[in-house]
């Protein structure tokens, strides 16, 4: 007993190593380290403004006032972004808060560090960005098995078809409820498709806690093993809705193991 | 002798390179062109990232009152972190804990239903936020600050009485910027959930009102 579950855990660790291999020799795309700063101020870019004219608010939003208009041609220091909007500053010291939109077509200035001229993109994120989304954050709602479920996930995309993604799963039932950490493999075989099937392959750790007003027993804690597939679907900006169907094989200390299906579907954003 | 030899042939070898040279040259020059003509301006963004600085993430605490229904109202805590996906949308995860008091039959019968350790009442959940109403608003004549209220719903679950139930929340609340990155946030919130402490399964409806500060970085 105890062989057999040594041997089809040793299986599922080399079948996600050589898809790993795999999937990194054959499409590897350029690696780019998560880019945030804690509190410290950016230095920010200086651009020059191509848009007929663009309006400055107090705050980041359509219903903060317009303190003051800029007109083409004049320069602006970009130092801070929040959702799409923009702070910056005049020449004559005046800041606020730009809207993408109106920064569109705008080029670097001279002494900005970088080529003068050239135009500054500030596009909001679109569908060609989420096929070069890095870190993913999902929220699920589904059933498992039965029992109420709500799901917690960070995928980490290592290529545009493989990420890994580690879950928490929490289960309410009648009788008991079941906590579930896990590490999945990812596979995208069509990522740039709006509707992308995926595969996915995990193991994990369920620990069961039967309700405390029912018979004495004792929590327990064994190991999943899950095979499943789903649909992501992109929805819009850097949204995705995604639909999936687990099944987890728990490995109990009993003679029988545990076969569990699990349904779901939840959004996710991806930064 | 043997220089000859090599003289002869080394440049015989460059009479017959140089034609190849000058031919490999025009083929890179037409790839330059054609290149130009056949890509538009397919360039990646041109922002260097890190010379923005990107606020979108949202650490927030709060202290307030919860009500425990059945159980008395007493003080709480709440840790918020929030990504701000748009400028309407949000994404909210909420830990919270508070302490539930004596049930009025606990009173009268001077009997426990539960233990001191049980009455600790801790939760989690995920919300999706709303952002509305976004504006001014005026204190005094001199100080105006950038404020929007929020309504927010979500599920997680909340652990009492010994026990981890599933729960549904929605709340309301209100931010005010006192600077770009620094906000007072008030916020009204009821959490839903089923227990049997009474021994029948019983919904119950926590309301909980907090107040508290949030740093966007």
């Amino acid at each position: 007993m105890d062989l057999i579950r040594q041997l089809r855990v040793a299986l599922v660790a080399l079948t996600l190593v050589f898809n790993c291999a795999y999937s990194l020799n054959s499409y590897a795309i350029e690696w780019n380290p998560l880019n945030w700063q804690l509190f410290a101020g950016a230095e920010g870019i200086d651009i020059i403004i191509k848009a007929p004219f663009a309006e400055i608010r107090t705050g980041p939003g359509r219903g903060y006032p317009v303190t003051h208009v800029v007109e083409r041609g004049e320069k602006l220091h970009v130092d801070k972004s929040k959702t799409d909007w923009y702070r910056v500053h005049t020449e004559e010291g005046l800041s606020g808060w730009v809207h993408s939109e109106e920064l569109t077509g705008a080029e670097f200035a001279q002494d900005s560090g970088v080529e003068a001229g050239k135009s500054a993109d500030f596009r909001r994120a679109d569908k060609s960005e989420h096929e070069l989304r890095r870190w993913e954050l999902g929220l699920a709602l589904g059933d498992f098995s039965g029992a109420r479920a709500t799901t917690l996930g960070l995928q980490y995309h290592m290529t545009a078809n493989l990420s890994a993604e580690l879950k928490y799963t929490q289960a309410f039932g009648n009788f008991s409820n079941i906590k579930l950490y896990s590490l999945n493999a990812i596979h995208q075989p069509f990522p740039d498709w709006r509707f992308s099937p995926f595969f996915t392959l995990g193991s994990g750790l369920m620990q069961t806690f039967p309700n405390s007003g029912l018979v004495e027993t004792e929590d327990r804690e064994d190991t999943a093993m899950t095979v499943g597939g789903g649909l992501f679907i992109y929805a819009s900006r850097n949204f995705m809705l995604r639909t999936e169907y687990n099944h987890h094989t728990v490995l109990t200390s009993r003679p029988e193991n545990d076969e569990v299906h699990e349904w779901k579907a939840g959004f996710s954003v991806f930064f | 002798m043997e220089s000859w030899v090599q003289r002869i042939f080394l440049s015989a070898a460059l009479v017959i390179a140089l034609p190849g040279f000058a031919e490999e040259r025009d083929a890179g020059d037409d790839e330059e062109i054609l290149e130009g003509v056949i890509n538009p301006d397919l360039e990646r963004r041109q922002i260097d990232e890190g010379k923005i600085d990107s606020e979108n993430f949202e650490f927030g605490l709060s202290a307030g009152v919860m009500s425990i229904e059945d159980f008395g109202t007493h003080n709480s805590v709440a840790l918020h972190m929030a990504y701000h996906i748009s400028e309407d949308w949000f994404l909210e995860g909420t830990y919270g804990a508070s302490q539930a008091g004596l049930t009025s039959y606990e009173y009268l019968a001077a009997q426990d239903l539960l233990t001191e350790e049980e009455r600790d009442l801790s939760y989690f959940d995920m919300s999706l936020g709303l952002n509305l109403l976004p504006g001014e608003i005026f204190l005094g004549e001199k100080h105006a600050f950038n404020a929007a209220m929020y309504v927010l719903a979500g599920v997680g679950s909340t652990q009492f009485g010994g026990d981890e139930y599933f729960t549904a929340n929605y709340g309301a609340g209100v931010r005010f910027f006192t600077t770009d990155w620094l906000a007072l946030r008030m916020g009204f919130n009821n959490r839903i959930f089923t227990h049997s402490i009474f021994g029948v399964d019983k919904t119950v409806q926590n309301l909980e009102a907090n107040i508290g500060l949030s740093l966007f970085f």
